[in-house]
Order: C-alpha cells, then sequence, then structure tokens
C-alpha cells in the first residue's frame, strides 16, 4: 500500500512501518478481494459467481483473509461528494483539494479538516470525495497490521458509473440521465450530462421500497432543456416491486449487492 | 475560467476520462500519455549520450593523433621547420611587393592609351605584370586604336584584344577585353 501523502497531514499520525508481509509483491497475494465498505459493515465479493458476504467491519474481514490484497469501495454512505462549477478557478489538483477541503469545512465543521480527500476530473467537470464514515489511517493500519495491500479505495459510485457507460454508451450522448445506486434505504443519484457527472447527490429513503423509491425519482428535474431525463437504478435491498417511472439495471430486490456492480474486470453485459 | 489540464491533450482513442478519485492516491493518476513521453525522453538523453561518448572519443583519437604527428615532425628535423618559417614570410614578401608596384605607371599608361571614343569598365592587374582591361568603344576601330595605342606604350608588350563584340543587340557598342604585359617585370622575374 503506498499511503496518501496528501491529505493526511491533518488525518492522523503516521502509518507504522510495514511488516515483513506487506513487503511481499502485489502479485503474489492470490485474487484481487472486492469489498463494499458501509457504514455499518463490508461487502465482500467472492468472485463473480458467489454471493457477497457480509462482514462486521473491515478488520474482521482482513482477519480471515491475511496476507492477501483488495481494493475497497466505499458505499455512498460513507463517502461525501463535492462537484464543482466548470469554472472554477484551479491550477493544480492541490488547488482542487484545498477548495474541497474549504466547502466540507464550511458544511461540516472542524471534523471534515480530517476527512481524507480524493479528487477527480472528467472533460469538463472535477470534484472532491470526502471520506467521512470511516478513519482512513485505521484503514491502513488494519490492513497493516493483517498483512493485507490494499489497491484502491475509491467511491462504489465511480465504480458504478464506469460500469454503467460500459454497458449502456448511448449514456454519453443523452442530454440529461439520473443513475440512482441503490443501498437498501440509502442512494446516491448521479447527474449525467451527455455522460459526465454533473451532480452527485444523496438522499435517505423514507423506506427501502419502490414506492419510496419512485418518490424520490419524481422530485429530480426530469428536463435539461427540450430533453427529457433518463433515470436509470441499480442497487440492492430494496422491496420487491417495480419502480414507476425508473429504469431498473438488473435486480434491486436482492438482499445483497450483485458482484457484478463490484468488479471490474469481470463484468460482462 | 477554464479548468486545470495536465498540459498535453488526451488523445481521442482513450476516450472520455471518466471520475476515479482514490483514497490512496489523492491526486489524480498522470496523463495518459506520460509513461510513453517519458520513454521517449528517456530514448533521447540516451542516444544524446551515447553521441557525447562516442565524440569524446573521437577527440580523444584525434589528440593522441596529433601528438603522434607532432613527434614524427620533431623526430624528422630542422628542414620542414625551415620551410614553415618560409611559408610564413610569403604573404609579407607579396605585400611588400605590392607596395613596391609602379601602380602610377600603370594608370598613366592606360590614360595614355585612352581614345575618346572608349568608356572603361574594369581594370585588372597585379605584380605578376598582366594587365586586363574591359570597356566599351562606340565603333570597332576604337577598340584597336587603344591596342596600338598601348603597345606604343613603353614598358609594354604582348598586347592584344582577346574579345570584342556588341554589347547589345541594335546597338553599335562595341564590348573588347584587352590584355597586355609590363616587360619590365618580365626582365626582372626572369632568372
Amino acid at each position: 500500500v503506498s499511503p496518501a501523502t496528501d491529505a493526511p497531514d491533518r488525518a492522523g499520525g503516521p502509518a507504522p512501518a510495514p511488516s515483513a508481509a506487506a513487503k511481499r509483491s502485489w502479485r503474489s497475494r492470490g485474487p484481487l478481494h472486492t469489498l463494499l465498505l458501509q457504514h455499518d459493515g463490508v461487502w465482500a465479493a467472492a468472485g463473480r459467481d458467489g454471493p457477497c458476504r457480509w462482514h462486521a467491519n473491515f478488520d474482521a474481514w482482513c482477519e480471515t483473509m491475511r496476507d492477501t490484497r483488495c481494493e475497497l469501495l466505499l458505499s455512498g454512505t460513507v463517502v461525501h461528494d463535492l462537484v464543482c462549477d466548470p469554472g472554477l478557478p484551479v491550477a493544480s489538483d492541490k488547488q482542487l483539494l484545498e477548495h474541497g477541503r474549504a466547502v466540507f469545512e464550511h458544511y461540516h465543521g472542524e471534523v471534515a479538516a480530517h476527512w481524507q480527500l480524493a479528487c477527480w476530473s472528467s472533460s469538463s467537470q472535477c470534484g472532491v470525495s470526502a471520506l467521512h464514515g470511516a478513519n482512513f489511517a485505521e484503514l491502513l493500519a488494519t490492513a497493516q497490521r493483517h498483512g493485507v495491500l490494499i489497491g484502491g479505495m475509491q467511491p462504489w459510485w465511480a465504480r458504478v458509473l464506469r460500469l454503467v457507460l460500459r454497458r449502456l454508451p448511448a449514456l454519453r450522448t443523452t442530454p440529461l440521465a439520473w443513475l440512482l445506486i441503490v443501498e437498501a434505504g440509502f442512494a446516491n443519484a448521479l447527474c449525467l450530462k451527455h455522460g459526465e457527472c454533473a451532480a452527485v447527490c444523496v438522499v435517505w429513503l423514507d423506506s427501502p421500497s419502490p414506492p419510496a423509491l419512485a418518490s424520490f425519482a419524481a422530485q429530480l428535474p426530469a428536463r435539461d432543456g427540450g430533453a427529457e431525463a433518463v433515470i436509470l437504478a441499480m442497487g440492492f435491498g430494496l422491496a420487491s416491486g417495480p419502480v414507476a417511472g425508473v429504469e431498473v439495471l438488473g435486480r434491486l430486490d436482492e438482499s445483497v449487492p450483485s458482484p457484478a456492480w463490484l468488479l471490474e474486470r469481470e463484468f460482462r453485459p | 475560467v477554464k479548468r486545470h489540464s495536465r498540459g498535453l491533450p488526451r488523445p481521442a482513442w482513450l476516450g472520455k476520462p471518466l471520475p476515479a478519485p482514490d483514497f490512496l492516491r489523492p491526486r489524480r493518476a498522470p496523463h495518459p500519455l506520460s509513461w510513453a513521453l517519458l520513454a521517449v525522453a528517456l530514448a533521447a538523453a540516451l542516444d544524446g549520450a551515447a553521441d557525447a561518448v562516442q565524440a569524446w572519443q573521437q577527440r580523444s583519437l584525434a589528440s593522441q593523433h596529433f601528438l603522434d604527428a607532432r613527434q614524427r615532425l620533431e623526430r624528422a628535423g630542422s628542414p620542414r621547420t625551415v620551410t614553415s618559417a618560409r611559408a610564413a614570410r610569403r604573404p609579407r614578401d607579396e605585400a611588400s611587393a605590392l607596395l613596391g608596384h609602379p601602380w602610377q605607371q600603370v594608370f598613366l599608361s592606360v590614360e595614355t592609351a585612352s581614345v575618346p571614343e572608349v568608356r572603361w569598365l574594369a581594370l585588372e592587374h597585379g605584380i605578376d605584370g598582366l594587365l586586363r582591361l574591359e570597356g566599351e568603344s562606340s565603333d570597332a576601330a576604337g577598340a584597336l586604336r587603344v591596342a596600338q595605342a598601348l603597345q606604343a606604350v613603353p614598358g609594354w608588350s604582348d598586347v592584344g584584344l582577346n574579345r570584342i563584340e556588341r554589347a547589345d543587340a541594335g546597338s553599335d557598342v562595341q564590348r573588347f577585353d584587352l590584355k597586355a604585359r609590363r616587360t619590365d617585370v618580365l626582365s626582372r622575374g626572369a632568372p
């Protein structure tokens, strides 16, 4: 693991020295495990065909998977996102992170000073993600304690967006689309304009039910100019039933996340 | 205000970039062509270094050859040194001869031989005694009169018209070349 060096100056003390096990090469550790980290536990994908398994926390998973390697996908329940105005005058990633830090501190207070940040950009947009629901330094220390290497730590929505655009290339030319990433009673809503992520919203549904999701979807802006918005949804944990006004990708009523929405390389539409 | 970029445009064949925030690497990944550019830069640097090494070796070799040649010269003795001294003295002798040349007599001779219908265009003369004159005359007879007049001036011999031709189509003006040799230079240079 190559610990982040940009923001952690305010995220805790220095990481402990790597153990002998941690020095083992990346590829010698077997298959890459993909985990979905939520605020109350961890989903671990066991290949494309097997169902995801639930663990109480990251430490519990590491305990059973010593000396392996993994990538962490971060649920919307542990990440805040800021999508910046396209005209934001920032000259470097450092300035973008500083801007994001200032905005998060403005809205969330002093606690945001310790959040781990990561910035991103696409053709015309940029943004900053903040890890608020888990302690970044503790995650690294936990992995190191169990000899686990972490190869990546990104928001789940970024992975889902990549997979959806691969599956539905027409979205790249759709004027306005909403992509709802459902995690039972929680949802991320990505606003896509011509395939570009223009906003990331979060919502706690009244209940993990199709009507609640449909009600939320009905509140989303349905038009951009003359074009009507396309609303897509994927995820898990919702009660059975049709969701009015929403095109569902896969199934929403599974109790566990589908590995197809977690694994980058093994996804086949 | 345009958002910042990494300086290089993204190749179209790579598709549009998608958001990829990573908390392990808070700053974005390098440009997709960064590694390719780095490889090209390294290759260029290596090529330059190889050229530099080769040039240094050639310089060393040339330096060694120079030292060998000088040693051979030293072993050969003084005659070459005398020859070199003569060669060094040659430009100085030529300059002295030029200063001592009877330029006034040369110009006076040309002026004496001139006739009114001739206009001079060029004059070449050196310490070897050869004179070349280029001029224009209103008719061919004028050029011949100049040649005869110069032949009659003491100190000149071998006077002759090398070329005479019409200057322009439709014009009577004749252009000619005239050559002559100073007899005193001949006698002085004779063994």
